[in-house]
């Protein structure tokens, strides 16, 4: 598989303090990769050791298999942190002077603005712009050029419930129909579910996993409840399939802990039993909830 | 690096205070002219001004094209491959390039005032001119790197403004001390030795210092500029 974004043992320090410890991170063409961790963890860091903002002190980048970012560096958007505008100039002006280094006609300024939802700001200055526009106006100074990999920083930060929204549907919009790859940090752990293809997780300073979205899901498939008539019967048929410390009574329901593939066995046996099934599911973990155990908290 | 020198021109450009700066500037040849044949006083105060507008220029440009750090744009260009010494010498390059059609328009504009009035000008003008033109290199370069090191406009401003007297200040203690006299080399000295006697090989002279100083400042722009973040 294409690598686009492969690192290799990156450790930055701050003043002695280590905040990269070694970050060996591979993000593969088309993936949209949701990269986690909490506050200080060195999710940003990371994103601007990639990009030639902060130097390291060891390891190494490369983008498109085995390329220097001087190289590359046209084939990379990204909004790092806060976005950097001419505060002073409009969204087409500020559009218009990237595009001297990135390279876009007016017409693809134009396309840009539209699809981040600006297009209609005028001569309206950068500096008047509410949280959000700017953060738009951030992401369509990432989106000249026509990149192929996009790092976004906390993309949605300050974006309303709608904005949210029409940024999550461009992100996938660019990754459907452009195969654009992106790395997207977030807090917003949920939002970034809806989205993501792949995950790392950062923590301390430490990629401690990287995960398939499809494998996350099967590790926060975790337990099956059977709502029913008769919990206490329903649990003494259970025990004889399932081990009794993998059945559990909670709020008048059962779940189950382990062999959640049997499900239909379950749902079987206790209505051969007399017993009525009202319900019978499987319960997952939120993205959040297996964050929170991997990091151990 | 063309595409970086064209970003920076058209932010020079689009700043109202480059062209502040340019009327400024122009104001002193068409006082001067005014007060040349009454007033002399008036015309040797004149002649203070316009160094110190040119010095103010020299500076105040150098910031503007210093000024997107102050936005946090820089990140967007050294996060798509341009290197920090392509960055650092293109706002050098556009901030010589500014100064020098600033200066081109004031020459032209005394030039013409100065003929159109039966005024002569000096027969070694074009020394004078060479003179002033390797001051503003030497000058830019040292302005540039203050201005994009400090990262703030109002500490650069400061720096920018204060620091060029420091450094007399410093090798006038030298000599007292240890009776070695660097002053003379400084850059202010080096001009006022070159207009006292404005000869070809006190331009030779000059020019070697210039160039020296362009070479010392860059090199320690780009040296610091090697381990600094980009905000």
């Amino acid at each position: 598989m294409e690598s686009v974004l492969k690192t290799n043992g990156i450790i930055k320090k701050y003043s002695g303090n280590t905040v990269l410890n070694g970050i060996s991170m591979n993000i593969h063409k088309g993936d949209i990769y949701g990269f986690i961790g909490k506050n200080g963890a060195g999710k940003t860091t990371l994103m601007r050791v990639v990009l030639s903002l902060t130097p390291k002190n060891a390891g190494e980048v490369s983008f498109f298999d085995n390329k220097k970012i001087e190289e590359v560096g046209l084939k990379v958007g990204s909004l790092i942190e806060s976005p950097g505008l001419y505060k002073n100039a409009s969204a087409y002006e500020n559009l218009k002077r990237f595009s001297i280094i990135y390279g876009a006609d007016d017409s693809k300024i134009n396309e840009i603005l539209k699809l981040v939802g600006l297009s209609n700001t005028g001569k309206r200055k950068a500096k008047d712009f509410s949280l959000g526009m700017k953060q738009r106006l951030g992401i369509a100074i990432a989106l000249l050029g026509d990149p192929e990999f996009l790092l976004l920083d906390e993309p949605i930060n300050g974006l309303d419930p709608e904005g949210i929204k029409e940024i999550r549907d461009v992100i996938l919009k660019l990754n459907k129909e452009k195969n654009i790859t992106f790395l997207i940090s977030s807090h917003l752990l949920d939002e970034l579910s809806k989205i993501a293809t792949r995950f790392g997780i950062i923590n301390n300073g430490v990629l401690i996993e990287e995960i398939e979205a499809k494998e996350l899901k099967n590790k926060c498939k975790n337990k099956l409840i059977i709502e029913c008539d008769n919990t206490s019967k329903a649990k003494d048929i259970l025990s004889k399939l399932v081990k009794k410390e993998d059945i559990v009574i909670n709020n008048n329901n059962i779940e189950i802990h382990s062999h959640l593939e049997k499900s239909a066995d379950y749902n079987k046996k206790l209505v051969d039993a007399g017993i009525s099934v009202t319900a019978l599911y499987t319960s997952f973990d939120s993205l959040e909830e297996y964050f929170m155990k991997r990091i151990g908290g | 690096m063309n595409r970086l020198i064209k970003l920076q021109i058209r932010n020079l450009l689009r700043n109202k205070l480059f062209y502040v700066c340019l009327a400024l500037t122009l104001i002193t040849p068409i006082a001067n002219l005014f007060f040349a044949k009454t007033d002399p006083v008036m015309v040797s105060f004149i002649g203070f001004i316009k160094g110190e507008l040119g010095l103010i220029s020299t500076i105040f440009i150098a910031i503007f094209c210093c000024y997107d750090y102050n936005e946090g744009t820089t990140k967007n260009i050294i996060a798509r491959g341009y290197t920090k010494a392509q960055l650092f010498f293109s706002k050098y390059i556009v901030s010589l390039i500014g100064l020098f059609a600033m200066y081109l328009i004031v020459f032209i504009v005394t030039f013409v005032l100065f003929i159109k009035n039966g005024m002569g000008y000096e027969s070694n003008m074009l020394y004078i001119i060479i003179n002033s033109m390797f001051k503003i290199f030497a000058e830019s370069a040292f302005f540039v790197t203050l201005a994009f090191l400090l990262e703030k406009n109002t500490s650069a401003i400061i720096a920018c403004l204060f620091v060029p007297n420091i450094f007399p200040l410093l090798l006038s203690l030298v000599k007292t001390k240890l009776n070695i006299d660097l002053a003379k080399y400084w850059l202010d000295n080096i001009s006022d030795k070159f207009s006292a006697n404005p000869t070809l090989g006190n331009l030779n002279w000059t020019i070697l210092f210039y160039s020296l100083y362009v070479i010392v400042f860059l090199f320690i722009g780009t040296r610091i500029l090697k381990r600094k973040e980009i905000k």
